[in-house]
C-alpha cells in the first residue's frame, strides 16, 4: 500500500474551510425568497387539543401561511432513516391534536422573519385538555394505563426482540457462580453542536431541500411516499454538517417544511432552538436491564441472561431496531444466551438513534457484573475477559455473524503497555476500570448498501461520486484516500462530490458504522471498474486486445510501453473515432458486517477527606481493522471516548415528576463535558487487517462511545467500595477531573 | 433571539441614569444576566439603561489601604489584577470559577453580585413556562420546588458574593443623589429594597494588608460554565478574625458563625486542627443549607458538595 | 432603531439596528457573515464567539448597541502570518477539525490566548477554551494544536 496516502495522518479535505469559517452549513444559507418556519409544541407531555384558533396569527402582517393537524389528517409515517422494514410501525403524525410527549407538534406557520414566528407561535389560541401522562416504563405498563397508539397496540409493550442460544436456564442451574444485577440507564442527547434545520422548497412537482441530514436518500423515500411524488422528484443535499451522533439519522421537520413551502411558494428555513433540539428531537433510549450471568470457578462465562426494557417515548422511529441491534453485541462465547427486547412507548421525548444504538445500555451492565466476577474470583479484569473472548471464525452469540478478524490480545498488549506508563507517574494510588466492548461494521442485520460513480476528466483527475453523508467523521476524507489508493493516483487529484440525491449514487446512510467498510467498499469496486473500463478504453484506441493491457501502481501496461493513468485519460477521451467517455462505477452489499472491539480503561482517585472521586487518565486501544487515515481513527476515538465520559459521568434528560416538566431544556441544565473535564487521553488503533474490508479496514464510528461509561462506572465502585447500578454517576457522586496531568 | 422590544439609553453620569429608572425599566451592566432573562420572558422592560457611560464606575484601585473596585469592572479585568496579590488567591479563583472566559469578558462584578436568584422551574422560557401554573417569581402564587413554600425558595448563585462577603468587603450605592456606604450583607439581603432605583457604584475591600488569606472552593457538575452547587470562603486577617461563608445552599450566603469561631480559637492558641473542626463545619453547613432541586445532580450530590466547606479549611493548613 | 458604529474585521460600519437585535444577528443576519455560528443563542457553547477589542465574547449575549463604538473580530478576518493563521494550520494538521461547527469560536478564543499570553501553560489553555463546548473531538486534539502552534511561534520568534 502507498503508505503516503493509506495508514497516514492526511488532513482532512475540508479542514480549510471550517478553520476560516467559509464553510457552509445549513442555516448559513439563504435562497432568495426564503421565508422561516416554526413549529407550535405542546407544552404537556399527553392532551388533546380541544380547540385551535389561528386567526390571531393569520392576522399578522409579515406571516404568510399556517398548517393545522386536520390539514395533514391523512398521513402516518415511520420518520427513522433506515431502509424499509416490518420492525416499523407507521405512528407518526406529521401535526397532531393528541399531542403524546411535551415537544409534539401541533401547528406550522411562516412568516417573513424569525422574531414574526416566534411571535406568531405566542398567538395561537389554543385549548388544552390535559391528560394523565406515563413517564416511566412502569408508568406505562401500570394496567391502568391506556395504550398510547390503540389502533397500533394494545399494551405500550409494543414490540419484542428475541435472541436465543442453547438453553439459557440449564446453562444457568449448571454454573458455580450466577452474579445478577438490575441496571438501569437514563435518556441522554447526541447534542451535535449544530442545531438541527432545513431548508425546503417545494416548487410545481419537485421538492429541493437542504438539511442536516444522515440518511439523504431514506429520507427522500419517505418524503416521496408521504406526498405521493417519484424520488426522482425530491432533491436532498446534505451541505456541511455540524455533527450527528445519530439525532439526524431521521427526518425531523422537513414534512412542515414542505407543506409551508408549498403553500407560500417560497423555500422556508426550520431552523431549530437549543430548546426546540433538547426536549423535540430524538434521544438514545433510557434503558432498565436485567441482567444474570452465570460462570464456573475456573473464569468461563457460559451462560448470559440479558432482559432489557427501553423507553421509546412516545413514536416508535428506531425503537425495535435498536434492540435488533442491541442484542447481538455479545463478544464472549457463552454456550447460552438469551436476550429479550421491550420497545415500551412513554410519554417522555420520542427516542432515536444515538450514537452505539442501544449497545452502550447493555455494554454498562454486562462488563459491571463482569468486573464484580472478576473481583469475586480474584481474577484480573483482563485476563478473565481475554479467557473467554471470542476467536476468529468463531460466531457472535445469538446471531450468524461471523468474527471475521479480531486483534483483542493486541489491544490488551497495548493498553497495559500504555496503563504501566502512566501508573509510573501517577504520586497517588489510583484504582483503574475496565470495559471491553464490541460493535459492528454497517448494519448487522446486512441491510447496509452502498455505491460510488467516479468521472473521468482529461488530465487525469477524478471526480468521485459518493452517497455517503459526512457529517464531520471524516468519510469523504476516507473515501478518497481509499480511491487514491486504488486508482493509484494522487490525493490532490481526487474531488468528492458527495451527499446529492440529485447527483450522488445510493447509499444507505450514515449510521451503523456504515461509511468506511461498506461505503469504502463500494468505492473499491467503482475504482476497480474505472481501471477495467479505462483499460479496455485504452485497448481500443491503441489497436490492441484488451487482455494485453495491465494495470498497476497507477500505471498501465502495453505491448509498446507503459503509459500513466493521467496519459490514458487523456488518450482515451481525445483518441479520435475511437474517443469515448469513461466511468467507473461500484455497488456493495454488505453481506458481512464485521465486529470492532475495543479495551478501554478509566483511572480515578479518590479524596479520603471529602469522598470527592477525580477522574485522572482514560485509555483506549481499538481493533477496527487496517487504518485508512490515522488521524481520523484517532479522532474517533478520543470524541468518543469524551461522550462516553459524558454519558458516564453527568448526561441526562430530567423530567420532574411532579409537574411532569422536561427539566433539561437548554446547553446548560444538560450537560456535556467542557475542556476543564476531559482528562487526559490515551489512545490506539492495533495493527489489524480484515479480509472483507476496502484494504482491510473495518468502521470504528460508534465502537469508541460503547465501553466508556462503563469503564469509568467500574472505577468509582472499586474507589469508592460501593456498588453502583445506574447512569450517570453525578446522581450518586461528586466528580471531577485531576488537577494534573502527567506527560504522554 | 428577544421578542420583547424596548428603548436603550446610555446615560453618561449617574444622575442621570437614575432619573430614567423607574418601575418600567432596568440598568444593564455588562448585559449576561439581563439578556438571557430578555430571551426567556423573564423580563419586560419598556427601556434599558445602559451604565457604560457612566464615568468612575470601571477602576480597580487602593485608596487608604481599601481595595475599592467599580461595580463596572470587568470580570476578567479583576481577575488579572488579583493574580498580583496572594493573600487574595481566593478571589482570583473565584473570578476564574464564574461561567466561562466569554462571559467574564463581558460580565461585571455588580452584575454577578445582583444576579437573581435561580431555579429550574423560573429560568425557562416562556412557552415552556405554559404547561405549568406560575409560580411566586412569575406572577402566581405556589412554588414548584416545595409546594407548601408561600414565598420563593429559589437559591443564590454567586461565586464573588462568598469571597466579598468573607473579606467583610461594603458596598458604595448612589440613591436619591447620595453616596451611601453599607455592608455588603445588608445590601444582598433585600437589594431591591436597599438599592431602590440607584445604582451600585463600588465594592469596598477594607485593609487589604491586614487580609492574610483568601480561600475560596466551588464544586459543581462541570469545571467550567456551571453555577455553583456550593461554594465556600475562609478568610484570615492578621488581627486573627477568621470568616467562612457558604454560598448557593441558600437564598442568601451563610456564615458558618461555630465554625469560624472554632477556627478563630484554634489560630489563636496556635493549636493544630483537629479532625473535629471537619465534622463541626459539616454539620454546622447542613443544619444551615436549603437546598433545592437543581438539574443533573441529585439532591444527595448537591448535598455532598458542600465538602468545599471542609476543603477550604483545609486549604489554609 | 439606533445607529450604530463599529468596526467589522477592520472596515467601518454604520448600522440601523433595533436595541433587542443581538450582537450576533447582526453579524450573521444583517452583515451576512456566517462563519461565527449560532450553536445555542443562550451563552452555554461557545459557538458565537467573537472578539470584542480583542477579547473573546458571546455574541448571543450582546445586544448589538453595546457594540457601539468597538472593534469586532470574526472568524473570516484574514491573517495571514500570524498567530491566527499558524494556531489554524496546526488545527489542520493535527486533525483536531471535525464537523467543525464550534472551530471558528475555538479559533478566536486560542488566538486571543497566544497574544496575550503566548506561553500560556497546558492549565491556561484548558481554561481559556472552557466556554467552547466541543461534541466531536474531546478537545484532546484542539489542545495539542494550540500547543503546537505555541511550538512554532518559539521557533518562529
Amino acid at each position: 500500500m502507498d503508505k503516503s496516502i493509506i495508514g497516514a495522518n492526511i488532513p482532512r479535505l475540508e479542514s480549510r474551510e471550517k478553520v476560516d469559517g467559509s464553510g457552509r452549513y445549513t442555516d448559513d444559507f439563504s435562497p432568495a425568497g426564503m421565508l422561516y418556519g416554526a413549529v407550535l409544541r405542546s407544552p404537556y407531555p399527553h392532551a388533546r387539543v380541544k380547540k385551535i384558533d389561528a386567526a390571531q396569527v393569520l392576522a399578522m402582517p409579515g406571516v404568510m401561511a399556517v398548517i393545522l393537524p386536520q390539514d395533514v389528517a391523512g398521513i402516518r409515517y415511520n420518520s427513522s432513516g433506515n431502509p424499509p422494514s416490518d420492525l416499523l410501525v407507521d405512528d407518526e403524525h406529521i401535526l397532531t391534536d393528541h399531542p403524546l410527549y411535551e415537544g409534539d407538534a401541533i401547528a406550522a406557520v411562516a412568516a417573513q422573519t424569525p422574531r414574526l414566528c416566534k411571535e406568531a407561535l405566542g398567538r395561537f389560541a389554543v385549548e388544552y385538555e390535559v391528560l394523565p401522562a406515563a413517564l416511566s416504563v412502569e408508568a406505562a405498563l401500570d394496567p391502568s394505563t391506556p395504550p398510547l397508539h390503540p389502533d397500533i397496540a394494545k399494551s405500550n409493550d409494543f414490540q419484542l426482540l428475541a435472541f436465543d442460544q442453547g438453553d439459557v436456564e440449564t446453562g444457568l442451574a449448571a454454573c458455580d457462580i450466577v452474579l445478577e444485577g438490575e441496571f438501569a440507564t437514563p435518556a441522554v442527547h447526541p447534542l451535535p453542536m449544530e442545531p438541527t434545520s432545513c431548508i425546503c422548497e417545494w416548487r410545481g412537482n419537485t421538492i429541493n431541500i437542504y438539511a442536516t441530514s444522515q440518511t439523504p436518500f431514506q429520507e427522500r423515500r419517505i418524503l416521496a411516499g408521504m406526498f405521493g411524488l417519484p424520488e426522482s422528484a425530491v432533491r436532498i443535499v446534505k451541505p456541511l454538517m455540524g455533527g450527528g451522533f445519530g439525532a439526524r439519522q431521521q427526518l425531523h421537520y422537513q414534512p412542515q417544511g414542505c407543506l409551508l413551502s408549498k403553500k407560500t411558494g417560497r423555500p422556508v428555513k426550520m431552523l431549530l432552538t437549543r430548546e426546540e433540539e433538547m426536549m423535540a428531537t430524538t434521544t438514545r433510549h433510557a434503558a432498565k436491564m436485567r441482567v444474570k450471568l452465570g460462570a464456573m470457578l475456573d473464569g468461563k462465562i457460559s451462560a448470559m441472561d440479558i432482559e432489557v426494557w427501553h423507553d421509546t417515548g412516545a413514536y416508535c422511529t428506531h425503537g425495535p431496531i435498536v434492540l435488533s441491534a442491541q442484542g447481538k453485541k455479545v463478544q464472549y462465547g457463552v454456550d447460552h444466551y438469551r436476550y429479550r427486547g421491550h420497545c415500551v412507548y412513554t410519554n417522555n421525548v420520542t427516542a432515536g438513534a444515538m450514537r452505539g444504538y442501544g449497545n452502550p445500555q447493555v455494554t454498562f451492565a454486562r462488563e459491571m457484573l463482569i468486573d464484580r466476577l472478576a473481583r469475586k474470583l480474584g481474577r484480573d479484569p483482563l485476563e478473565l475477559r481475554l479467557q473467554n473472548h471470542l476467536a476468529r471464525g468463531d460466531t457472535i452469540p445469538g446471531t450468524q455473524t461471523l468474527v471475521s478478524s479480531v486483534a483483542i490480545q493486541t489491544c490488551v498488549d497495548e493498553a497495559e503497555r500504555i496503563r504501566k506508563e502512566v501508573d509510573a507517574k501517577r504520586a497517588q494510588p489510583g484504582e483503574w476500570g475496565v470495559a471491553f466492548c464490541m460493535h459492528t461494521s454497517g448494519p448487522s442485520n446486512k441491510s447496509g448498501m452502498s455505491s460510488a460513480s467516479i468521472y473521468l476528466n482529461r488530465d487525469g483527475s477524478v471526480q468521485l461520486n459518493l452517497g455517503t453523508a459526512d457529517i464531520g467523521q471524516g468519510s469523504e476524507t476516507a473515501m478518497a484516500q481509499v480511491a487514491a489508493e486504488v486508482l493509484g493516483i494522487k490525493l490532490e487529484c481526487v474531488n468528492v462530490h458527495a451527499a446529492d440525491t440529485a447527483s450522488t449514487p445510493y447509499d444507505t446512510g450514515t449510521f451503523a458504522s456504515s461509511q468506511m467498510f461498506v461505503g469504502g467498499n463500494a468505492v473499491v469496486l467503482a475504482a476497480k471498474s474505472m481501471i477495467k473500463n479505462l483499460a479496455t478504453a485504452l485497448a481500443d484506441v491503441r489497436g490492441v486486445s484488451a487482455a494485453q493491457v495491465g494495470f498497476a501502481g497507477g500505471v498501465f501496461s502495453l505491448p509498446d510501453g507503459q503509459c500513466s493513468f493521467a496519459d490514458a485519460a487523456e488518450q482515451v477521451l481525445y483518441g479520435g473515432d475511437n474517443s469515448r467517455v469513461v466511468f467507473g462505477e461500484g455497488s456493495y452489499k454488505a453481506v458481512e458486517a464485521p465486529p470492532v472491539f475495543a479495551v478501554c480503561l478509566v483511572r480515578t482517585q479518590r479524596d479520603m477527606l471529602t469522598g470527592v472521586l477525580t477522574i485522572t487518565d482514560a485509555i483506549q486501544t481499538v481493533d477496527a481493522g487496517n487504518v485508512i487515515n490515522k488521524n481520523i481513527v484517532r479522532g474517533q476515538i478520543e470524541g468518543g471516548m469524551a461522550q462516553g465520559l459524558g454519558y458516564g459521568w453527568m448526561e441526562q434528560l430530567e423530567t420532574d415528576r411532579r409537574t411532569g416538566k422536561h427539566i433539561t431544556s437548554d446547553a446548560l441544565l444538560y450537560k456535556i463535558p467542557t475542556a476543564q473535564d476531559i482528562p487526559s487521553l490515551y489512545s490506539a488503533a492495533v495493527d489489524s487487517y480484515d479480509e472483507f474490508g476496502p484494504l482491510g479496514a473495518k468502521s470504528i464510528g460508534e465502537l469508541t462511545l460503547v465501553p466508556v461509561a462503563a469503564a469509568l462506572a467500574i472505577s468509582a465502585e472499586r474507589s469508592c467500595g460501593k456498588e453502583i447500578f445506574s447512569l450517570p454517576l453525578s446522581k450518586g457522586l461528586l466528580l471531577t477531573r485531576a488537577a494534573k496531568e502527567v506527560a504522554q | 433571539m428577544i421578542t420583547h422590544s424596548f428603548d436603550y439609553t446610555c446615560p453618561s453620569s449617574l444622575e442621570q441614569a437614575c432619573a430614567l429608572k423607574s418601575e418600567d425599566s432596568v440598568y444593564i451592566a455588562g448585559g449576561t444576566d439581563i439578556v438571557p432573562a430578555l430571551k426567556y420572558g423573564l423580563l419586560f422592560p419598556k427601556l434599558v439603561i445602559s451604565l457604560q457611560n457612566v464615568p468612575g464606575l470601571a477602576s480597580i484601585t487602593i485608596e487608604g489601604g481599601n481595595l475599592v473596585i467599580g461595580a463596572m469592572v470587568g470580570l476578567e479585568k479583576l481577575a488579572r489584577y488579583t493574580e498580583h496579590f496572594p493573600n487574595l488567591s481566593g478571589l482570583n479563583h473565584a473570578v476564574r470559577a464564574v461561567a466561562s472566559p466569554q462571559i467574564r469578558h463581558i460580565g461585571t462584578v455588580g452584575g454577578n453580585l445582583l444576579q437573581e436568584a435561580r431555579c429550574i422551574f423560573y429560568n425557562q422560557t416562556t412557552a415552556w413556562r405554559r404547561g405549568i401554573e406560575p409560580c411566586h417569581k412569575t406572577g402566581g402564587s405556589v412554588c414548584h420546588q416545595a409546594p407548601a413554600k408561600p414565598q420563593c425558595v429559589a437559591l443564590y448563585h454567586s461565586d464573588l458574593a462568598p469571597a466579598f462577603l468573607a473579606a467583610d468587603c461594603l458596598v458604595q450605592i448612589y440613591r436619591d443623589g447620595n453616596e451611601q456606604q453599607l455592608p455588603l450583607e445588608t445590601l444582598l439581603a433585600a437589594p431591591s429594597r436597599v438599592l431602590g432605583g440607584g445604582v451600585l457604584t463600588h465594592i469596598v475591600l477594607p485593609d487589604v494588608e491586614n487580609l492574610r488569606q483568601l480561600h475560596f472552593r466551588k464544586h459543581a457538575v462541570r469545571g467550567a460554565i456551571d453555577f455553583p452547587l456550593a461554594n465556600a470562603a475562609l478568610t484570615v486577617r492578621a488581627c486573627g478574625t477568621v470568616r467562612l461563608i457558604m454560598g448557593a445552599m441558600t437564598p442568601k450566603p451563610v456564615t458558618l458563625e461555630q465554625t469560624q469561631s472554632e477556627l478563630a480559637d484554634s489560630l489563636k492558641e496556635e493549636m493544630p486542627l483537629a479532625a473535629q473542626i471537619y465534622q463541626t463545619a459539616a454539620a454546622e453547613a447542613k443544619k444551615k443549607a436549603r437546598p433545592i432541586r437543581e438539574a443533573t445532580a441529585s439532591p444527595a450530590v448537591k448535598q455532598q458538595a458542600m465538602v468545599v466547606v471542609q476543603e477550604v479549611i483545609r486549604d489554609l493548613l | 432603531m439606533l445607529t450604530i458604529q463599529l468596526t467589522i474585521n477592520g472596515a467601518a460600519h454604520r448600522c440601523e439596528v433595533s436595541p433587542n437585535t443581538t450582537l450576533l444577528e447582526l453579524i450573521r443576519d444583517d452583515m451576512h457573515l456566517t462563519g461565527t455560528k449560532r450553536g445555542c443563542d443562550q451563552g452555554h457553547c461557545g459557538a458565537c464567539t467573537v472578539l470584542l477589542d480583542g477579547m473573546p465574547v458571546n455574541a448571543c449575549l450582546m445586544l448589538a448597541v453595546m457594540a457601539d463604538g468597538k472593534q469586532v473580530e470574526t472568524i473570516e478576518a484574514a491573517a495571514p502570518g500570524t498567530k491566527k493563521h499558524a494556531l489554524q494550520q496546526a488545527l489542520i494538521e493535527e486533525g483536531a477539525v471535525q464537523c467543525g461547527f464550534c472551530i471558528p469560536g475555538i479559533v478566536l478564543s486560542a488566538t486571543a490566548l497566544l497574544e496575550e499570553r503566548p506561553q500560556a501553560s497546558r492549565p491556561e489553555i484548558r481554561e481559556a477554551l472552557s466556554g467552547n463546548l466541543c461534541r466531536c473531538t474531546g478537545y484532546s486534539r484542539i489542545i495539542a494544536a494550540v500547543e503546537k502552534a505555541q511550538e512554532r511561534g518559539r521557533t518562529n520568534g
